[in-house]
């Protein structure tokens, strides 16, 4: 019996499986990505996934006062793939043979993304799900499932998440994410400028969260006095 | 509108109130549809208030860096203030580091206090005694 995860066998089109293909593959790598504030726009690629209906049901994500994501936030209370672009933080993106890593500077999150493979069967659910890629003329393409969140500890309404993420300009990232749950979807977009001379910082929430809520579940901050 | 959900930046320079202003401005140009970050700061009014005193510690954490102040109560006495600002890193990348400020210097802080009364708020803008600036920009 195998232990532990195991991703299938690389498919036959094992794009950036050697160094010298990911020479090849478009420069995600370079500098880190500082996300653009201010409202993004729609998707303007035909390849972009359709705008579906907004309507999910489950927790609220929408980092609204008091909904699911923002207290969580509040307790430091670990996010899931869905808010992967969703803070003001920048994003890093490494190349190695065979996989992508995501570093996300928001709460210090490592997503591991495998390149050319299938999904490991019937993975156990993570915050940050298991996550294939494979390239499309210049596009990452990533396949992330087995997701769970605060709200959901055991995965049991785990969305599939796919994501397209390309250059749209040399120093302008693009990602589009479908969030998908049964017959019901969204798509969320974002851009990214690469900032060549910056690095990722170290941020853990959980350093000197004083931000908190008292026994009424009402905003409070730890340490101050009325 | 506010600066709320931003890792925003605070920046040290001399500037007037004019520029002051513009900052401000374009700064809420500019995230007018921020995404979430670590969390709401509903918890913060809308109002403004000054306040002047003594820093006696500067937090240099996350998810937020805390300024604390000795402010005089006018009987002789003083309480304790502590304002909210953005994360280190965030800081960071606009020319603070965890020596922007030290216990003893005074300053003149510019906040938006607590809903609930508590002696907290979100910094707004510090005047150092030297006539330096630190604002969310």
């Amino acid at each position: 019996m195998q232990l532990g995860i195991v991703h299938a066998a690389p498919s036959q089109n094992p794009q950036g499986m050697t160094w010298a293909q990911i020479a090849r593959l478009p420069d995600f790598y370079s500098g880190v990505w500082d996300p653009v504030m201010g409202g993004t726009p729609p998707p303007t690629s035909a390849a972009a996934p359709a705008a579906a209906p907004l309507a999910i049901t489950g927790p609220d994500q929408s980092g609204a006062p008091g909904s699911t994501t923002e207290v969580a936030q509040r307790r430091c209370q670990p996010h899931n793939v869905e808010d992967s672009y969703g803070s003001p933080f920048p994003i890093e993106f490494l190349f190695t043979p065979g996989r992508v890593t995501l570093n996300i500077e928001y709460e210090h999150v490592v997503r591991r993304i495998y390149i050319g493979v299938k999904h490991a069967e019937d993975p156990d659910p993570t915050f940050m799900g298991d996550s294939v890629g494979h390239w499309d003329h210049g596009r990452l393409i990533i396949d992330t499932i087995a997701i769970k969140s605060i709200a959901d500890p055991q995965g049991e309404h785990s969305p599939h998440v796919v994501e397209q993420i390309r250059l749209r300009a040399p120093d302008l990232l693009s990602v589009d994410m479908t969030v998908s749950r049964g017959d019901q979807s969204k798509v969320i977009h974002r851009e990214f400028r690469r900032q060549r001379t910056w690095t990722i910082h170290e941020y853990y929430c959980e350093e000197n969260p004083r931000d908190t809520l008292d026994a009424k579940g009402n905003p409070a901050v730890i340490g101050v006095t009325k | 509108m506010r600066l709320l959900h931003s890792p925003l930046l605070c920046h040290s320079t001399r500037v007037g109130r004019r520029a002051l202003r513009s900052a401000a401005t374009a700064t809420i140009l500019t995230l007018s549809a921020t995404a979430w970050a670590h969390h709401s700061f509903a918890q913060f009014g809308s109002s403004t208030m000054q306040i002047e005193g003594t820093v006696t510690k500067f937090e240099w954490t996350n998810p937020h860096a805390w300024i604390w102040l000795d402010v005089p109560d006018g009987k002789g006495g003083s309480v304790e203030w502590a304002l909210e600002c953005q994360s280190p890193s965030g800081l960071s990348r606009h020319g603070w580091n965890r020596k922007t400020l030290q216990p003893g210097d005074k300053v003149s802080a510019e906040l938006h206090p607590m809903r609930d009364g508590s002696n907290a708020g979100e910094f707004v803008k510090i005047i150092r005694s030297d006539g330096s600036v630190l604002v969310p920009i």
